[in-house]
């Protein structure tokens, strides 16, 4: 038996707090999972990166690119200088000017034509404003025509390698996100069917209990009708005693089928496996937490990996976290502080894993059946995730409750049974 | 001697139906709407009787009131029922102390050989000493 007590959190753990927006970044990280770096072809593209900056996911390709403009635009703004240059007689004129041209075109070749045409016209007009000014005239006509060559040459390196660069990270950025995409796809869709499982085996859960109560008591007047009838003699009796009969087996086998239903759906469920409730967490959070952006949400983590390790069906813990943690999201829609803290606990031989936030409250009306079927306060809520919660937890050996905070909120709690560790 | 049944079951009509039944089989019942309502009847053990309780209560439920009596080391024998029956719940319920367990929906039949079982390994608990067992289990015998 698990006995419910609260612990302050972060009394042993340092608790990691995460701003909203690191929790969306933390979220799409734990999305992206490190398959993607691994990937061949995007490890031999992020290594073109000179500047050191392999992206993370999601990030806007900000500063190693502007430096690549800025040097991009100084180093056509001296080549498009020397081509200047290059048509001024006096300072070694034309002689100089075949191979320039020649370099021009192998350029314009390399690196696309277009956009070495634009920069190298904007760039003339900052010739005869800035580089004529200064008097290069007094520079020697080898080194004019040196720095003529070596600045194609970088203009042109320069400009091949942003083009690189930029198709490499746009191509990179198109790879991750749709592998993102995938796996969140994937992973919704995996949740989807398994919600779409648990209700029915909620529903079915329901059902039979609810229309058993009923069809046993049918059986049971049939049945002691029927007795009662074999005291008495009479034209037709006989039948009407073997009709009673027929009806309560009836009234059996309809609640035979409903049993039928629940036990096919619960089949589904069975799979365990060891499990890191850190990780599973995580995994919820990112998905839980997509689309709470601007609702100034603050969450705090304090998960204890000492006592991480559980057996049990990872979409169904999965979809515990998700339930809890979304309640706990639209709990806080109307409250001024949006604090959430999400923490595990070893009590006994249990984990207990604690979703505190500081929303509503619980509806004391609501309270003594919060986690039967079909209570909901949501105006658009069938009110079923909790009591699936409820049965998710419990058939995995735990309990669920949850308990009022005094400062207001509420936290959500339930326990799972702890895996033997072998270096315990 | 006696062939009462006492009968505990928070839902009115699965409770009177059953009721209903049993008397028609020939035995005295005795209802409760609660697990506390039956114990606080109860001055004493009420050996010689058979005890049907339904799992699914809302304040103590039937497997918690049968720890409780047989904490209490009372020997009556009990029949514990529910709709919501897996085999892990009908290994639960004889772990705490049940002598049959029955599912919802039951037949006639069910219920007859429950109470059979019940009355039969309720002489197992007192080792010989059910007495007023076996006049419930002849009872049930005698019911066609």
């Amino acid at each position: 038996m698990i006995v419910p007590g609260h612990r302050e959190l972060g009394d042993n753990n340092a608790p990691v707090e995460l701003s909203h927006r690191e929790t969306i970044r933390f979220a799409e990280e734990v999305a992206v999972p490190p398959v993607v770096a691994q990937h061949p072809a995007i490890a031999a593209r992020g290594s073109l990166h000179i500047f050191g900056g392999s992206r993370s996911p999601g990030q806007k390709p900000s500063l190693p690119n502007s430096v690549l403009r800025y040097a991009l635009a100084l180093g056509t703004v001296m080549l498009a200088s020397f081509v200047r240059l290059g048509f001024e007689p006096e300072l070694g004129g034309i002689p100089g000017f075949p191979f320039f041209l020649l370099a021009l075109v192998v350029s314009a070749g390399l690196a696309g034509f277009g956009p070495m045409l634009i920069s190298m016209i904007a760039s003339l007009f900052v010739f005869e404003l800035v580089i004529l000014p200064m008097h290069p005239l007094s520079w020697p006509e080898h080194a004019v025509q040196l720095l003529m060559y070596l600045s194609t040459a970088a203009g042109i390196l320069l400009f091949r390698y942003l083009l690189d660069v930029e198709r490499q990270a746009t191509a990179r950025e198109a790879l991750e996100r749709e592998q993102n995409a995938a796996k969140l796809r994937e992973r919704d869709a995996e949740l989807i069917h398994m919600a779409r499982l648990s209700a029915l085996g909620e529903m079915a859960s329901s059902l039979a209990h609810e229309l058993n109560q009923p069809l046993s008591a049918t059986s049971n007047y049939l049945n002691g009708a029927a007795r009662i009838l074999e005291a008495v003699d009479g034209p037709g009796v006989a039948t009407a005693r073997e009709a009673l009969h027929r009806a309560a087996e009836q009234a059996v086998r309809a609640g035979t089928i409903i049993h039928r239903m629940r036990d096919f759906v619960s089949r589904h469920e069975a799979v365990r496996e060891p499990l890191d409730l850190g990780k599973t967490i995580e995994e919820a959070s990112a998905i839980a937490f997509v689309g709470a952006k601007e609702r100034g949400l603050r969450v705090t983590y304090s998960i204890d990996p000492s006592c991480s390790q559980v057996v049990a069906g990872r979409v169904q813990i999965q979809q515990v976290l998700l339930n809890l943690l979304r309640n706990a999201v639209d709990a806080m829609e109307q409250s001024p502080r949006r604090e959430l803290t999400v923490s595990t606990a070893p009590i006994g031989d249990f984990v207990v894993v604690t979703i505190a936030d500081t929303g509503t409250g619980i509806d004391p009306q609501i309270a003594p059946r919060l986690f039967q079927p079909f209570a909901t306060t949501k105006p658009a809520g069938v009110g079923i995730g909790l009591s699936i919660s409820r049965r998710i937890v419990e058939a995995h050996g735990g309990k669920i409750w949850v308990e009022t905070r005094q400062e207001g909120g509420s936290t959500f709690k339930f326990s799972l049974p702890r895996e033997a560790r072998s270096d315990e | 001697m006696t062939d009462r049944i006492h009968l505990i079951d928070d839902d009115d009509p699965a409770r009177e139906s059953l009721a209903f039944l049993l008397t028609t089989m020939g035995f005295r019942v005795l209802q409760y709407p609660s697990a506390e309502q039956f114990l606080s009847a109860q001055t004493d053990e009420p050996t010689e009787d058979l005890l049907i309780s339904d799992i699914r209560m809302p304040s103590m439920d039937g497997m918690e009131l049968t720890r409780l009596l047989r904490e209490r080391q009372w020997s009556v024998p009990v029949l514990l029922i529910s709709g919501h029956a897996d085999s892990r719940l009908a290994q639960a319920a004889i772990d705490a102390g049940a002598s049959a367990f029955l599912e919802k929906p039951y037949t006639e039949i069910g219920v007859k050989d429950a109470i059979e079982n019940v009355v039969r390994r309720g002489d197992q608990v007192l080792h010989g000493s059910g007495a007023p067992q076996r006049r419930i289990a002849m009872l049930v015998n005698s019911v066609p």
